[in-house]
């Protein structure tokens, strides 16, 4: 059976069954220790964002900055 | 290669920093922070756009929290500095636009030995040579 199956058959359980295949669950020990999910990691850092931009360079400084 | 200085920028007038005029794919050029303080490369959300870059496209990065915090996308772009030959940077591209466009340790410090000069205000890039291979002699 194919997890969308299990889900669906989970769905379309009666509400008393599925508060005893609840509980079934959280009694397993192991299951208690299935890897979960790594979230995205978070980078802390300073963005910048108050700091100014340099002036546009001229044409002629441009032709420099770009060599 | 031989090492290649760059000028401290005035971003006001009493205030210089080591920005850096780089250009990012083939048609977006402006000043970058080479930001000794940054973890990661950061690509504001316009600058992204104004190079064609589709958000979609990219997969999910890590989550950028500071001041500002944002969600990023895994970017890699060729960028063409003064005195070097162009280069492959990753970038986490945010979906932010207050931002700066910055130059950290992931990947661009691994790329350059970068010596900084406050006193002159001037700062130094000398390109990496390559990581050797393992096994390698």
């Amino acid at each position: 059976m194919s997890v969308t199956q299990l889900i669906e058959t989970v769905k379309e359980l009666p509400d008393n069954e599925f508060l005893v295949l609840r509980q079934a669950v959280l009694e397993q020990e192991s299951l208690r220790h299935l890897p979960v999910k790594p979230e995205q990691p978070v980078i802390y850092m300073d963005l910048r964002e108050y700091l100014p931009l340099p002036a546009q360079p001229t044409p002629e400084e441009l032709e420099l900055l770009r060599l | 290669m031989n090492p290649v200085a760059h000028a401290y920028r005035a971003v006001n007038s009493t205030l210089s920093m080591p920005f850096m005029w780089i250009r990012l794919g083939a048609n977006y050029e402006g000043w970058a922070l080479v930001d000794s303080g940054a973890w990661v490369n950061v690509l504001p959300y316009s600058i992204g756009l104004a190079m064609g870059l589709n958000w979609d496209d990219f997969p999910n990065g890590a989550k950028i929290s500071g001041a500002v915090t944002s969600s990023s996308k895994e970017v890699k772009v060729n960028a063409k500095i003064r005195g070097f030959e162009e280069i492959e940077l990753k970038f986490a591209w945010i979906r932010h636009d207050e931002a700066r466009l910055i130059l950290g340790h992931d990947n661009f410090f691994r790329q350059f030995d970068i010596y900084f000069s406050t006193v002159n205000e001037k700062f130094i890039l000398t390109q990496a040579a390559p990581a050797r291979a393992a096994g390698e002699d």
